[in-house]
């Protein structure tokens, strides 16, 4: 029951400390993550926002466009990200979160990551260490893009 | 119609939750500044002080972006899907722990130190020539940690290679250089990203390889290649570390870059074809493109750092026989074709033709000959004079008996000694050297001449057992 959100309720607070999100979500970006690697990979989540928390309901996989360090960096194509708030509008969703794997090294956010995240966003990074995804965690800059705030992820079981 | 100006989900708080507004600005400056006065607080978000956009904020008209049409000025038609997107970009840290231990000694100098090794990590160069002077560069730059190592070269790896071309080993004889190198560099060094261009490097391909790079280390053996790297790296504004040798001299300078002189300020043409020999005629100390090609690699190097003085106006000569070393001053030519105040060079031209180097179907004033053909001509009775053109020592390893021997480099001295009315065959190891004087004597009107084909290896492989192939 707890995806059953009304849209027009959205609140884009700057506290939000929850992500939640399905176990089928959760599966689908550590197999990304583990079939990716030796490289990153990266996808968003689309959902909904609401008080504090948001709402994660479908994972799409993005391609890493960047050319070379493909262990050590990513670069999501514009264009998907286009493609990702089309799809997201169409279904009345909204872009939550941007996942990325950390191959060989912790779920820590870089401060390449920093230097290149916004506000509002969950940055979830999984550590994919020997092609294994061994664990994630969610992160937020906070509003002067100082440093990045942990916050919570739950999992929820999809509604049928 | 006006245009749609679409908001990131992130920043929809500060819209009130709208996902795009109507706008009806001409340029990317105007509909910021409707979005601005509709919503203030965004304003901070995606731009600077000083007005520019920051630096994790893209503007996208019609999915392309606006960076490369002018920026905040660029124009927007009516009815155009303006949006606002995230740069969308990480990655796991500048150095990991494993680079932190490889990199230490380069940490501890103040002059490099973490950031020092981050430039160098997000550096690109491109080696041309796997060979003598590509060894040493390749070697060093990717220990140094070098992120991106281009390489273009389309040879295999040959035996008589391994006297100076460090980079090789007996295993991969007879193999692609650059393919050996790959393997080579990646036991050295895993972190590097390495882009083979197997290849000749051409008037066609040259920008499109050489725009990918921060820096070209020249490594070449030839002159139109020469002339074509500097000429590709004056359009594209790309560091030139030129390094040269021959025998037991050494070149090594800077150019194109901060305003210093190019190759071409320094010879604007080419020396006559076939009269400077290249390394494989002429000869190389084989530590000599060791000591060149690790002083283009400390170049390369200091050019990313941005520390020290660089070989930039400067021209080094080294004699390895006096070890001498000999510093010359060089300016920039306002006049120079490729990179002075009205450069005739805008493009990449024929090099080959510019080095007066015809290519060889196109030109047959000389016939080629097989060993066996030879051996039928001197059986019949014919008599053509063979000049044998390679150097004296050789000629203890293997000759034909009744051979003239000039080595080729006298041959323009000794033009007296012959008879452009009489036949002559002309041989040298393998047919190449003697390729080049069958094109000089035919260019001097030179009636009969002909090539032996391979050489007088081949004749001892063919004809006379009892002689050597080496």
């Amino acid at each position: 029951m707890i995806l059953e959100i009304d849209i027009l309720a959205q609140d884009f607070g700057d506290n939000m400390t929850t992500i939640h999100i399905t176990k089928k979500i959760e599966e689908q970006f550590k197999l990304h993550g583990e079939n990716e690697y030796p490289h990153e990979c990266c996808g968003f989540i689309l959902g909904h926002f609401k008080n504090k928390e948001s709402y994660g309901l479908e994972y799409i996989p993005a391609t890493n466009v960047k050319e070379e360090n493909r262990e050590r960096r990513f670069l999501i194509d514009p264009q998907s990200y286009q493609n990702a708030e089309d799809t997201a509008d169409e279904k009345g969703l909204s872009v939550i979160s941007i996942v990325h794997s950390h191959p060989d090294h912790p779920h820590k956010p870089s401060d390449f990551d920093r230097d290149h995240a916004w506000p509002g966003f969950s940055y979830i990074i999984i550590s994919v260490q020997k092609g294994k995804a061994v664990s994630y965690r969610s992160w937020q800059l906070n509003q002067n893009r100082e440093s990045f705030i942990k916050e919570n992820i739950k999992i929820v079981e999809e509604k049928k | 119609m006006a245009s749609i100006l679409k908001i990131p989900s992130p920043l929809r708080r500060f819209t009130n939750g709208e996902a795009s507004i109507e706008v009806n600005g001409n340029s990317v400056n105007k509909v910021l500044e409707e979005l601005f006065n509709a919503h203030p607080d965004i304003k901070g978000h995606l731009i600077e002080e000083n007005g520019n956009l920051r630096n994790f904020v893209n503007i996208f008209i019609n999915g392309e972006d606006v960076r490369q049409k002018g920026g905040l000025d660029a124009e927007v038609l009516e009815g155009s899907d303006v949006r606002i997107i995230p740069s969308i970009a990480g990655g796991s840290g500048k150095l990991s722990p494993e680079e932190f231990i490889r990199y230490s000694r380069h940490l501890s100098l103040p002059e490099v130190g973490i950031e020092g090794q981050t430039k160098i990590k997000s550096s690109k160069v491109l080696v041309i020539g796997a060979g003598g002077l590509g060894s040493p560069v390749s070697l060093y730059l990717a220990a140094a940690g070098i992120g991106t190592i281009g390489m273009v070269d389309f040879d295999i790896v040959d035996e008589s290679n391994l006297q100076r071309q460090v980079l090789f080993g007996m295993d991969q004889i007879g193999k692609s250089k650059l393919e050996s190198a790959k393997e080579r560099l990646t036991n050295l060094n895993p972190h590097t990203n390495y882009i083979l261009h197997e290849t000749a490097l051409s008037s066609e391909n040259a920008l499109d390889i050489i725009k990918d790079y921060d820096i070209v280390v020249d490594g070449t053996d030839n002159f139109p290649t020469r002339y074509l790297v500097n000429d590709a790296c004056v359009i594209l504004n790309k560091p030139n570390v030129y390094g040269s040798i021959y025998r037991f001299d050494g070149q090594i300078s800077v150019f194109n870059h901060e305003n210093g002189p190019c190759y071409r300020c320094l010879y604007p043409s080419p020396p006559p074809p076939n009269l400077v020999p290249s390394c494989a005629e002429g000869g190389v100390l084989g530590v000599l493109p060791g000591i060149i090609g690790t002083m283009q690699a400390n170049e390369a190097l200091k050019l990313i750092l941005g520390i020290g003085d660089l070989m930039v106006n400067r021209f080094l000569l080294f004699d390895a026989l006096t070890f001498e070393f000999n510093e010359l001053k060089i300016h920039k030519n306002n006049d120079c074709v490729s990179c002075g105040d009205n450069p005739s060079i805008t493009k990449l031209i024929d090099y080959k033709q510019f080095c007066g180097i015809e290519s060889v179907n196109e030109k047959v004033a000389f016939s080629e000959l097989e060993a066996t053909e030879l051996q039928q001509q001197l059986d019949n009775g014919a008599s053509p004079i063979i000049i044998d053109v390679r150097e004296d020592f050789e000629l203890e390893i293997s000759k034909i008996e009744g051979s003239l021997h000039i080595p080729m480099n006298q041959i323009p001295n000794r033009l007296n000694e012959l008879n452009p009315e009489n036949d002559y065959v002309i041989i040298c190891r393998t047919g190449v050297r003697s390729l080049q004087i069958c094109e000089f004597l035919s260019n001097q009107n030179f009636r009969s001449i002909a090539n032996l084909s391979g050489g007088i290896n081949e004749w001892a492989k063919k004809v006379d057992s009892s002689l050597p192939v080496y």
